[in-house]
């Protein structure tokens, strides 16, 4: 018995070593990661010329609050931040809804060509979105919408996007027809199939779906730097280069700022952080 | 519907000379002419495939690394894995103003650092050689999606395997290189194939740290294309840097499909 004993000792000793081993690393690795965004707190909680001290000062002394009031103001940023969230629920409210619809409909519903469709809409997951930019912007600009917010949300109800067509029918496949069948014979439409069935089943993918998406918008700087000009329909990242043209060298208040705009991503981040490690299980990516 | 027309639309559009408020102008393969002889294209070309091939697989190594320790029954895993994903989530303009002043030559974080072991740092994004390796940095601090798809790879492969691979006697560098990356090389190259469509298409982190200087050494093609189009208003040529970008995208892509047969592993085959 010994001889098989020894073994199983080193071995465990071994798994306890690697397993140390890798946390040391994560840990020093993890200081790496979160350094650039604790200096920029730290920056942004100093005195102007604290910010210049040599050796840096990590814990600002005295630590200026004030300095998140007067960066969002310098700048009309509480503007910015409600066109942002403008953009955010119109946009994700349009591409959950029409997504899931469309989803469902290549789920559940049989009709003339579904199979070459669904092909299609994978295919543009993969369309070169460069190549459609001047065109789409073309198009906009000859209905006159330059400068408004449509073009930055109205898209989102019309079909939905690809990525969130396919998280859905992957999701509504995986419920089970019965139910379907179920409900009809108790008298439910298909609409009211969808939307008392399988949509209220699918909060999973609903709110997958709206995070990515919500995520998407509000980091958005290229579709809102084509299509909106004057100021008061800027968006925060927009709000953010106006800002840095001006305040060029103003670290403490460009940090600031900057982390003002990161920090409802931060707030999201924390309450659904489950549904950000794992929600890329639901496309079946599995890899 | 909705994207055929674009689609054609802008091929016709390679074809015509057009600053958008008058009409287009047919002029036949002029735009591809011009392209061929600019500097500037093909400098954009350069800087962004120097950009890509450095950040990718940078991104792919340091990911499969971190992947593979947390994967590893640590302590705190969760917390750690929500440290490694929570760049890759930021906005882009917020994350790039931050680097910025990492990167900054007198006063930054950086070059403090390297002061302390003895290192005189460069003036990063003002230097013409740095200034590209700073974008580069911050690719791969946002190596989050990598790591949850390669987290989720490992944790397909069958514990068995390993343990028998171990009473075998593979030690554990050879059970990583001869199982745990054969069996991932599937999610090894979806890494690679998503790294390339998003690095080619690398933006607003530029614009944001360097606008494409110093000397345009880190003017990547999409900020051509869009100066092009919506600064000068020439979207005849703007739509056939696009259609450039786009096929030099498919190919790299197709190249790397290509090349993967010979190291890409499917179980199921």
């Amino acid at each position: 018995m010994t001889v098989l004993h020894a073994p199983s000792v080193r071995h465990r000793q071994r798994k306890w070593v690697a397993r140390w081993a890798s946390f040391l690393v994560l840990s020093l690795g993890a200081v790496v990661w979160l350094t650039p965004l604790v200096w920029a707190f730290s920056t942004s909680l100093k005195r102007p010329i604290d910010m210049y001290s040599s050796p840096p000062q990590f814990i600002p002394d005295p630590i200026v609050w004030s300095n998140y009031p007067e960066a969002l103001t310098l700048q009309p940023f509480a503007r910015f931040f409600l066109n942002s969230a403008f953009l955010v629920v119109m946009s994700t409210s349009g591409t959950v809804l029409t997504s899931a619809i469309v989803g469902y409909s290549f789920a559940r519903l049989r009709w003339v060509g579904k199979n070459v469709l669904f092909v299609v809409v994978l295919a543009t997951m993969m369309l070169p979105t460069q190549v459609t930019i001047i065109p789409t912007f073309v198009i906009f600009r000859s209905i006159g919408w330059i400068d408004t917010f449509y073009p930055l949300w109205v898209p989102a109800w019309l079909g939905g996007s690809a990525f969130h067509i396919f998280l859905f029918r992957q999701f509504f496949m995986s419920i089970p027809r019965d139910l379907d069948e179920a409900a009809r014979i108790d008298g439910a439409s298909t609409i009211g199939i969808f939307w008392r069935i399988l949509l209220p089943l699918s909060r999973p993918a609903v709110i997958a779906s709206a995070i990515f998406h919500g995520v998407w918008v509000w980091n958005d700087y290229f579709g809102p730097l084509i299509y909106l000009r004057s100021h008061e329909h800027y968006t925060v990242a927009l709000g953010l280069q106006l800002f840095q043209g001006q305040h060029h060298s103003e670290w403490t208040k460009l940090m600031a700022a900057s982390l003002a705009v990161a920090f409802p991503i931060l707030l999201l981040f924390l309450i659904f952080q489950k549904w950000f490690l794992q929600g890329l299980r639901f496309t079946g990516v599995k890899g | 519907m909705f994207t055929a027309f674009p689609l054609v639309f802008s091929f016709g559009l390679v074809f015509t000379d057009w600053d958008l408020f008058g009409t287009p102008e047919f002029v036949g393969l002029e735009n591809i002419d011009r392209f061929i002889s600019d500097n500037r294209a093909h400098n954009a070309f350069i800087v962004t495939t120097k950009y890509a091939v450095c950040a990718v697989s940078l991104n792919i190594v340091i990911g499969l690394g971190i992947a593979v320790l947390l994967n590893q029954n640590v302590p705190l895993a969760g917390i750690m894995r929500a440290v490694y994903f929570l760049p890759s989530i930021l906005p882009a303009a917020s994350i790039a103003i931050i680097w910025r002043w990492i990167f900054s030559g007198d006063y930054g974080l950086l070059n403090w650092l390297l002061s302390l072991i003895g290192v005189m740092g460069p003036n990063w994004v003002h230097s013409r050689q740095y200034a590209l390796v700073a974008v580069i940095i911050i690719y791969v601090w946002q190596l989050g999606n990598t790591i949850l798809l390669f987290i989720s790879g490992l944790q397909n492969i069958p514990g068995e395997v390993l343990e028998a691979a171990e009473v075998d006697g593979a030690g554990a560098w050879k059970r990583f290189t001869r199982i745990t990356i054969p069996l991932l090389s599937p999610v090894i190259l979806f890494n690679l194939i998503i790294g390339i469509i998003n690095s080619l298409q690398v933006f607003t982190v530029v614009v944001f740290m360097t606008g494409g200087g110093p000397r345009n050494s880190t003017e990547v093609i999409m900020l051509y294309l869009y100066n092009n189009a919506f600064r000068s208003f020439r979207m005849g040529y703007a739509s056939t840097l696009a259609w450039a970008l786009f096929l030099y995208i498919l190919v790299l892509t197709m190249v790397a499909m290509r090349w993967s047969k010979s190291w890409v592993y499917y179980g199921g085959e």
